[in-house]
């Protein structure tokens, strides 16, 4: 008696897990979801000064910081941070844990299957860096070189020759013959020769952040001019709910802020240079 | 006159000399099958006790003697053969009797009749000695729990051992434990007391305080069945001793005639390694 | 008179060992004995000092240790501990609950229940604890849509308990079988139902053999909290790698996290090697 009466509860469990898992409403709109909870819930990945960065209490700050608190204003709502990896939000189907990524996410055609973008709020150079230890000075140097880059990164993409994005300045071919590795992040690469290492030889990441690791002391070097220029935007989520509004709200927040140039003002403060300018102006 | 007579019967069982008079017995093995695999224990047991006797069961290590009496609790699923118990009666059932709900029930309640003493003792160590003797009584018979207490605590004045009421039983001496289960199985107040060689595991120094407090416990009248090799015992509070050997009763009498001059060559050879020149018992 | 026998000599023996009276033997022979332990505690004690001395010593003089970065960031690295210590405790409370009904399932003889119970121990054991907690974090909300709503830090909770609660439930089942059957025999003959056998004797005793290794599963745990911190929970671990990388100094980081980590099993490992011996002390000797 009581074994059947098992088998008969699981698979009512089981039915009914089923049933709500494909039994899917009409997705309800994201902005809705962002001005009914009255709070805009931004990924973030706070290792990558001055982007995103940590600071001792707890807090985050940083260029990408200031861009989602003015989004958020812009919709009138409060902000939430969440800390997911960098893969996680490239990949898609966040699960609705958070509503944009203001990551200074590259636009690109595979990711666009995935994710919806907004404007581009600014532009990074790729640029190339080599470390002293190896004594390359120029991207022809690097033919055959290992070259360390961040995982998920459009400059992996590039390295393999498989970037799929409109780049702002002329893209130029990957060194001949070069290897990719990866590390989980950008800086993991540069640290690994601080550590008196010489697993690769160079290191492509973002101009911000190569030059960060020079200021900081890091035995490198910039190499050549960069690579490409990416646009970057915020983007949501296509596997949740219907994103098209929201994104549609946060461009014309990020198309105000390059007209009144606050956007400007925010970039000369954390990087130094204007980069919110398209090569066209 | 029908049914009672196509019954097996024990031709030996006799009432004891406290036995009320024409009372019936109170205990039935009938005809008791026990196969361990292919060794076939017991070979059809019929034993028959009358109320307020004591019986011994007495033979070799293997003779089957433990067996017909955890048999007679379901300790030992019995392959064959009927146990009656007051009344209560439970067939053998080996194919279906463990999944039968009804079937275990009878079992239980014909444990609530008959209390067994183990060689082990099997006392619970992480109770105290009056919580072993009245956990049972409260939780399986119902009893309000200062009732439980006071009955308990007679039982362990009985066998003296009333001062070790709040003692865990790791503290207590082999003979002290085995004290403590016997207060545990009057406890719960049976018909049947069972004693599985109850001193076998014992310090020969302190055999001698448990025998004791059986023997007391025969001579007031509690119906007993108790396997052992303490003849003495034997010859002191026994009504009756059944001799088993390769599974069967093979001599049953008094204790002066079974120990003192046994008719069955087979009694008397195993008898040869307890007594010493002509009626001398260890 | 001299040597020779053990009585004839003893006298001898006595003043050649420059012992005083005979009945103080005991004492001196006690006071020695401790002397020795403490001697060798000392040394002990200093080897350990001497070795992780040198160790940090080489590796500060060395230069890379920056010790006024970890200054500035330890408050809010050691802030993790909390959320460590925390995580910890209520995976290894829930791992109980599962291992206790896993381990009842795998000793039961309803085909359906053991099933069950056997299938959750096989599957759980069989794949990385890692892609368990992941899986709970990115794939769980496509099954059931209302648990992307739960906060992180349970997620991973859940992921925990749920993989220890297998692990642990072949130990609690080994503990349940460690039983003698005299007790069971006993507690069936007192006419007790098994529901009550299990409830009152067996799983009490079960308890006391299983508790040194709970507190090993424990110890465990502290360790493999560290991996919720790749689903966001902002553990210690999680601290120390973001500041860490952030500013190029996961040396640092990572060494104070490795320290913290070790600190937390040296203390939890002498509670538990204290409680083992209050067991071992008390009144139940099993």
């Amino acid at each position: 008696m009581r074994p059947r009466a098992l088998v008969v509860g699981l698979a009512a469990a089981l039915l009914f897990a089923g049933c709500s898992a494909g039994a899917s409403e009409a997705p309800p709109d994201l902005l809705k979801v962002v001005t009914d909870a009255g709070k805009l819930r931004v990924s973030t990945d706070p290792q990558y000064p001055p982007q995103s960065e940590l600071k001792p209490d707890g807090s985050y700050e940083g260029f990408d910081i200031d861009v989602a608190n003015a989004i958020a204003e812009g919709l009138g709502v409060e902000i939430e941070f969440s800390t997911p990896s960098w893969d996680t939000i490239t990949a898609g189907s966040w699960g609705g844990r958070w509503d944009l990524s203001v990551g200074s996410m590259t636009i690109t055609v595979p990711r666009e299957e995935v994710l919806v973008f907004s404007s581009a709020y600014y532009f990074t150079p790729a640029q190339m860096a080599a470390s002293t230890a190896s004594g390359i000075t120029t991207i022809d140097g690097l033919a055959g070189e290992t070259i360390c880059v961040g995982e998920a990164t459009t400059y992996l993409d590039w390295l393999n020759g498989t970037l799929d994005v409109v780049s702002e300045t002329p893209m130029t071919d990957p060194p001949e013959g070069a290897e990719a590795v990866t590390q989980t992040t950008d800086r993991l690469c540069a640290e690994n020769w601080k550590a008196g290492r010489t697993d690769w030889a160079g290191w492509l990441s973002s101009s911000s952040t190569v030059q960060d690791a020079i200021d900081d002391g890091l035995p490198l070097v910039a190499v050549g001019d960069p690579v490409y220029t990416e646009p970057l935007a915020a983007a949501a989520d296509k596997g949740g709910p219907d994103p098209t509004a929201l994104i549609a709200r946060v461009t014309e927040i990020i198309d105000g802020m390059h007209g009144d140039g606050s956007l400007s003002a925010l970039s000369e403060e954390w990087f130094g240079v204007d980069l919110t300018m398209t090569a066209g102006g | 006159m029908t049914a009672t007579d196509a019954r097996p019967r024990d031709p030996f069982a006799r009432p004891g000399k406290l036995t009320p008079a024409g009372a019936d017995p109170i205990v039935r093995l009938e005809a008791i099958e026990k196969y361990f695999g292919s060794n076939h224990v017991l070979r059809g047991c019929t034993v028959e006790v009358y109320p307020r006797s004591t019986i011994c069961i007495i033979g070799r290590s293997g003779s089957g003697k433990s067996t017909l009496l955890r048999s007679m609790i379901f300790l030992e699923e019995p392959t064959a053969g009927a146990v009656e118990v007051d009344g209560l009666r439970v067939e053998a059932d080996p194919l279906t009797g463990s999944r039968n709900r009804e079937y275990q029930e009878r079992i239980r309640q014909v444990r609530l009749r008959a209390q067994m003493v183990f060689q082990e003792f099997n006392l619970f160590p992480h109770m105290r000695v009056i919580d072993n003797l009245i956990e049972a009584p409260i939780r399986v018979r119902g009893i309000r729990r200062d009732e439980a207490i006071a009955t308990a605590e007679n039982y362990l004045d009985k066998v003296g051992l009333r001062d070790k009421r709040d003692e865990y039983p790791a503290r207590l001496s082999g003979g002290q434990k085995q004290r403590v289960a016997i207060a545990r199985a009057l406890s719960m107040e049976p018909k049947v007391l069972l004693f599985d060689e109850p001193t076998s595991a014992l310090d020969p120094t302190l055999v001698g305080e448990v025998l004791t407090v059986m023997e007391e416990l025969a001579h007031e009248g509690a119906t007993m069945m108790v396997v052992t090799h303490e003849m003495s015992f034997a010859m002191e509070a026994a009504d009756l001793v059944y001799f088993l050997e390769e599974g069967t009763v093979v001599e049953v009498g008094p204790p002066e005639e079974i120990l003192g001059s046994p008719s069955d060559p087979r009694t008397q050879a195993f008898l040869s390694r307890f007594i010493g020149p002509a009626g001398a018992t260890r | 008179m001299s040597g020779g026998t053990p009585y004839g000599g003893r006298q001898a023996t006595l003043e050649a060992l420059k012992i005083d009276q005979p009945a103080a033997i005991v004492g001196q022979v006690a006071a020695a004995r401790a002397r020795g332990r403490f001697r060798f505690r000392l040394v002990f004690a200093a080897t350990w000092a001497i070795l992780i001395g040198g160790l940090v010593f080489s590796l500060a003089a060395a230069g890379r240790i920056d010790s006024a970065f970890l200054g500035v960031w330890a408050p809010y690295i050691l802030g993790g501990i909390p959320i460590t210590i925390f995580v910890s405790i209520f995976s290894i409370a829930f791992a109980i609950v599962l291992a206790t009904l896993g381990a009842l399932g795998r000793i039961s003889r309803h085909p359906v229940i053991y099933a069950v119970a056997s299938l959750y121990v096989s599957l759980v054991r069989g794949t990385p604890l890692i892609a368990q907690i992941l899986f709970v974090y990115l794939a769980l909300p496509q099954l059931i849509p209302a648990s992307s709503d739960v906060p992180v830090i349970w997620l991973g909770i859940f992921a925990l308990a749920f993989n220890y609660g297998a692990y642990m439930t072949e130990i609690f089942r080994a503990g349940i079988e460690a039983i003698p059957r005299g007790q069971l025999e006993a507690a069936q003959a007192l006419a007790m139902r098994d529901r009550l056998i299990m409830r009152r004797i067996v799983l009490p005793q079960a308890v006391r053999i299983v508790i040194p290794a709970i507190g090993n599963e424990f110890i465990a745990m502290i360790k493999d909290s560290a991996l919720v911190s790749i689903i966001t929970v902002q553990e210690l671990l999680w601290r120390a790698q973001r500041v860490g990388q952030s500013n190029f100094r996961t040396l640092e980081t990572l060494l104070l996290a490795a320290l913290v980590y070790w600190m937390l099993t040296l203390v939890f490992s002498i509670v538990q090697a204290r409680l083992e011996t209050r067991m071992a002390e008390s009144d139940v000797r099993l």
